[in-house]
């Protein structure tokens, strides 16, 4: 099987095919949803959240599901610390995130897929689609009690594997 | 790889003194060891040898100082690793 990730001619390329594109399509679609904002600021204009401006947020809890909690977690043990620090940069760390997405998003319709000046998006988007599916699937470090006939599974470890690949093409 | 205890201890002594506040960073099964090792070389401009020596701190015992300073770029720290997916947290150091 071909590398997906590979530096050709001083530029890192993504080589996916079409089905690749399209579950990756589906994937960045469902982060999207999960890391949207269940409530957005009545205060802030619609231009100033696209533009990551995204002012205090009110929500000061951890978030209820499990997988936006792993996405966006504590910064201290301390709980009131936590919701402290949560309150002033949980709204705009969802928006980097989700801007992450957003470019992965838009390149996969490129072709070829020129990763070169998007490498942490990409770096960001894959360990953000793993920690989302793995939170789900309740992963141990041991995967051997995985079901290996399980869809989400499998894109689990496929999304591994190009995380891997990346990475590998990225320290030479 | 295998990294002798004595080294990751000096790490920890190291990064410590003279620095009120650290960030730590904590295990997850998800995460590919190569990938932390790549972000801790990649954000915090580490040699692969310390990068990798923090890796399996964090995988053995849970959890590793990543770097020390005042609280203000602990935080920095703390959430240019959560934008990775990491998780990591700020705290004083006792």
């Amino acid at each position: 099987m071909a590398k997906p990730f590979k530096v050709k001619k001083g530029d890192l390329l993504a080589r996916l095919s079409d089905q690749e594109r399209r579950v990756l399509e589906f994937v960045c679609d469902e982060l999207t949803l999960v890391l949207a904002d269940p409530t957005p600021d009545p205060d802030v204009p619609e231009w100033a959240r696209e533009l990551g401006l995204s002012g205090v947020s009110e929500n000061r809890s951890v978030p209820e599901d499990p997988v936006v909690a792993r996405l966006l977690p504590d910064a201290y043990a301390d709980p009131e610390r936590a919701a402290e620090f949560r309150r002033l940069t949980e709204a705009s760390l969802r928006a980097t995130k989700l801007a992450h997405i957003a470019v992965v998003r838009g390149q996969l319709h490129q072709d070829p897929i020129v990763i070169t000046d998007h490498v942490r998006a990409w770096l960001a988007f894959l360990a953000d689609a793993r920690l989302m599916i793995g939170t789900r699937l309740d992963v141990t470090e041991d995967e051997s009690t995985m079901p290996s006939d399980d869809p989400e599974h499998n894109l689990y470890l496929y999304l591994g594997y190009l995380q891997q690949s990346l990475v590998e093409e990225l320290m030479g | 790889m295998s990294i002798a205890p004595a080294e990751l201890e000096s790490h920890e002594t190291e990064l410590s003194s003279d620095s009120p506040w650290v960030c730590l960073v904590w295990n997850d099964p998800i995460n590919l060891m190569s990938y932390v090792t790549y972000v801790f070389m990649q954000y915090f401009g580490y040699s692969r040898d310390k990068a990798e020596a923090l890796m399996w701190d964090v995988h053995h015992k849970g959890r590793a100082v990543v770097n020390a300073g005042s609280r203000e770029q602990m935080e920095i720290d703390a959430t240019a690793m959560h934008e990775y997916g990491l998780w990591a947290t700020v705290q004083k150091d006792d």
